[in-house]
């Protein structure tokens, strides 16, 4: 027997069973999706205000009023921490991850179910703690998501006191509940696939969480270290970053970038995952390079534990090292750049279908482009110095995270949509949603490359009082006013996710004629997911097989002529 | 249509692949005891290089009660054998002897939190506190992050020491003991590193 | 669905071998207080105490953890995160131990 059954009997009845403490890895999907939205609810009105202030400095913010330099700290401090922690990690790995691992390799449910349930509401607690931070004395945490020390290990420095403390309260137990989930993942991903579904079958996604779980779960300890010696320089009076007791302030940046680096491919394969199930199906041709797709990934997921000290060049740190990480960081650019490329390949000649999930999957593929493009010039570290620490690096990393988390993010609602909740979206909203996103996207950091380039430092609340900045004040201005029509064109989304999810058209089990395992089941599935095992027999992008009877072979399909083995 | 390929080329007609063959919970168990190997491996790590650039912590570690240390080193030692025996006997279905080796690990762990505590105790008396310099740091830093995770093999421990006196089904009884008991080890193992780096360097 | 006839468990009595291992175990912590107390230039000292304790640890790996009758996988599941810290160490060598404030 090779699928696990959740370990309920029957169908748990009662609403807080059913639907909060639930132990279905498709409720628990739902329940990340939930929170990270949520999340983002703050993480995107932190943007809105800090856009705001640095656009038209010591205005009043209309909905909030003014901001000052310490609430513009914290302002940043929770639009980085909240978006990558509390919405991209629950979204993508979380949400995405759960739903489609078990469906994927043909289980019903994940390897662990209770440890699941265990790692979202482990996350609604690091929620909990982060919010209750905006509340008490000093307010909260105001030292960058990257609580850079000395700043973050004094609370004189900062002002705040509790607040940084139940920061890294929150993002420790975040770390937590990732461990579990990526135990999960993992565990799930090798041993619950169903009869013929090898390793070089798995849908791409799968490849992608299952990467980013290992990723995570390796790079995480160090920082969690670092985590509790600041905590504990912080409340117990030790000294580990404190150079005039014996310290190092140089230690903590080690600690957590060689966490953070490879966290952001950790963020960032899930959403390739999903434009890379999006684009075969859209073109009806099989995905170009899968295999040396699965080994780019694995190089890339290597090689992301090498090249931490990029993000260190300009802080202090010993220059000999510069030299090696420069060229490990070169080197990362090349799995990266296959698998870009194989996406692109994957596009020649194909039927492409610009529906809403295609677009989105290649909007995130053109502007990760410009992002990994842009990533070269601070990984080399002779261009960093000058680069380091100015928007040009907001720039890039938006050009690499929006891509992956926004555009991949969505292109995975409208691809999966119909079968987490079995109707359809709107077409011509999504594509409103679209275009209005891709566009505004761009005339936000667009000009904020070349405020970079300027030469305008990060992490400051208002720059036009210096005359040197005055010039690129008007790219603030362009910047924040497409920021506002970002925000504002995610309400055609909002409108249609909720509309659809009660009066969209109906789906079928397989709208988008798509052969991996997920479209086999209904919309949304049964209880349990496959009533009778799946078995597979085939690769999952057999799209325009010559000489078949459509232009779709499902993975479980006997033959050619697209007859599953347990019936249509 | 043509007569088609044969699509059975890549069809597994024999069982899955070996990687199928391992108990999910081992897996589990060992992802989790690499991503501990991680944590602990940069605060030694870490350590270790400040000790090195410090030369050495002689001065500062001369109050360490390395007696305390090596003695209590003997205890989690012993109770590393008493929780492979407990696994031994769960292997051999004797569960009056699964209990009492369990029941030894247990009170083994307790022994070791009692003396860590008395050493605490002492030191903070003694004026040596957590604030009281770099080695003094890691010192409470590390053995309290390791005591951390002692208390919670002991928690574990006990829930299995309670499963076995109420006779739960021997196949997840026994399945238990090991993961728990890997966990254990692991707890041993960073021990073995602690103790000659806080206490005999 | 028992487990441990899935896996290979050796199948015969491996008691002995455990008390065995302890008796190393605890020879072995003698053995490096006895380092700890000679007369040998501090640098050896620590080297060969580390080597002692990387013993001990090798046999409680292999033996009450089992290491030697699992998968490879699980092998590579406990390497590789060891290369991953002695990179990590090493890189933060030139950081940490030559510039080091005090």
């Amino acid at each position: 027997m090779n699928t696990v059954n959740a370990t309920h009997d029957g169908h748990p009845t009662g609403f807080l069973r059913r639907y909060v403490f639930s132990i279905d890895h498709k409720v628990i999907a739902k329940q990340y999706m939930t929170l990270s939205a949520l999340m983002a609810i703050i993480g995107g009105g932190s943007s809105y205000l800090i856009r705001w202030q640095l656009a038209w400095p010591e205005s009043s913010i209309p909905g909030w009023g003014p901001i000052g330099p310490d609430n513009y700290n914290a302002l940043i401090t929770l639009h980085g921490t909240i978006m990558v922690f509390f919405v991209a990690m629950p979204f993508l790995l979380g949400a995405f991850g759960n739903y489609l691992i078990p469906l994927m390799v043909g289980a019903d449910d994940m390897a662990f179910p209770r440890l699941n349930a265990m790692s979202f509401w482990t996350l609604f607690l690091a929620s909990t703690v982060l919010v209750i931070s905006f509340f008490v004395p000093g307010g909260p945490a105001a030292a960058g998501w990257t609580s850079y020390v000395p700043l973050a290990d004094k609370p004189v420095y900062t002002g705040v006191d509790w607040g940084q403390n139940l920061w890294i309260l929150a993002v420790a137990l975040e770390f937590a509940s990732f461990l579990m989930g990526g135990v999960n993942f993992l565990v799930t991903g090798l041993n619950l696939r169903t009869r013929g579904m090898t390793l070089m079958r798995l849908p791409m996604l799968v490849w992608m969480e299952m990467t980013a779980a290992v990723v995570f779960l390796l790079s995480v300890g160090p920082l969690v270290a670092g985590a509790i010696m600041l905590l504990l320089d912080r409340v117990a009076g030790t000294s580990f970053f404190q150079p005039e007791r014996g310290g190092d302030p140089l230690l903590w940046e080690h600690l957590f970038w060689f966490f953070g680096h490879p966290e952001v491919y950790v963020v960032a394969l899930p959403g390739f995952g999903i434009m890379l199930e999006v684009i075969p199906v859209f073109t009806r041709k099989p995905l170009f390079g899968y295999a040396m797709i699965v080994y780019s990934t694995i190089a890339a997921g290597l090689l992301s534990f090498i090249v931490w000290a990029h993000h260190m060049f300009v802080s202090g740190m010993d220059p000999r090292l510069a030299s090696p990480f420069s060229i490990t960081t070169i080197m990362i650019s090349v799995p990266f750049a296959i698998i870009t490329f194989a996406m692109i390949a994957s596009l020649w000649r194909g039927a492409i279908n610009l529906a809403s999930p295609m677009l989105f999957a290649l909007g995130g593929l053109a502007t990760f482009l410009i992002g990994g493009v842009t990533g070269i010039f601070l990984g080399s570290a002779a261009s960093d110095i000058y680069m380091h620490g100015t928007y040009f690096v907001v720039a890039h990393f938006h050009y690499t995270l929006f891509p992956v988390l926004f555009f991949g993010g969505f292109a995975g609602i409208y691809f999966w949509f119909p079968k987490m909740f079995g109707r359809m979206m709107n077409e011509a909203l999504a594509k409103v949603h679209f275009w209005i996103s891709f566009l505004a996207f761009n005339g936000v950091f667009i000009p904020l490359f070349l405020v970079g380039l300027g030469g305008s430092p990060r992490r400051i609340y208002e720059l036009s009082s210096y005359e040197i900045f005055k010039p690129l004040q008007p790219l603030h201005v362009v910047a924040t006013v497409s920021a506002i029509a970002l925000l504002v064109g995610q309400l055609p989304f909002i409108v249609n996710f909720f509309y659809s999810m009660v009066r969209g058209e109906k789906a079928e089990k397989n709208p988008w004629h798509a052969n991996t395992l997920e479209w086999t089941v209904d919309s949304p599935p049964t209880h349990p997911n496959f009533p009778t095992p799946p078995r597979v027999y085939r690769d999952p992008y057999e799209y325009s097989v010559p000489g078949a009877a459509a232009d779709w072979i499902a993975q479980d399909a006997i033959d050619e002529r697209g007859i599953q083995a347990a019936g249509v | 249509m043509s007569a088609g390929v044969d699509v059975r080329r890549g069809a597994i007609a024999a069982d899955q692949d070996s990687i199928h063959q391992i108990a999910p919970g081992k897996i589990a168990i060992w992802w989790f005891l690499a991503s501990e190997i991680m944590v602990f491996g940069a605060l030694i790590g870490v350590y270790v290089l400040f000790s090195f650039a410090h030369g050495g912590f002689a001065a500062e570690g001369e109050h360490v009660q390395w007696r305390l240390g090596a003695f209590n080193t003997l205890v989690l030692v012993t109770s590393s054998l008493t929780m492979i025996m407990a696994l031994a006997s769960a292997r051999k279905r004797n569960l009056q002897q699964t209990r009492m080796f369990l029941l030894a690990t247990v009170l083994l762990g307790f022994v070791f939190l009692g003396v860590k505590g008395f050493e605490y105790t002492t030191e903070i008396r003694e004026g040596f506190t957590p604030a009281t310099g770099i080695f003094w740091s890691f010192y409470f830093g590390m053995t309290g992050l390791h005591g951390l995770h002692v208390i919670g093999g002991i928690a574990v421990n006990l829930v299995l020491l309670v499963a076995a006196l109420s006779s739960k089904p021997w196949d997840l009884l026994e399945r238990r003991i090991e993961f728990a008991g890997l966990y254990w080890h692991f707890v041993d193992v960073v021990w073995i590193f602690l103790f000659p780096l806080l206490y005999l360097t | 669905m028992s487990d441990s006839t899935i896996e290979n468990v050796s199948g015969r009595d491996e008691s002995s071998l455990y008390v065995i291992v302890w008796v190393l175990l605890v020879a072995l912590l003698v053995v490096g207080l006895a380092i700890f107390a000679l007369p040998i230039p501090r640098a050896v000292a620590v080297g060969l105490i580390f080597a002692v304790a990387a013993v001990k640890a090798g046999l409680v790996l292999r033996n009450y953890m089992h290491l030697k009758h699992e998968h490879t996988l699980i092998y590579i599941i406990v390497l590789v995160p060891a290369l991953f810290l002695l990179g990590f160490a090493l890189a933060m060598v030139p950081d940490l131990v030559f510039r080091h404030a005090i």
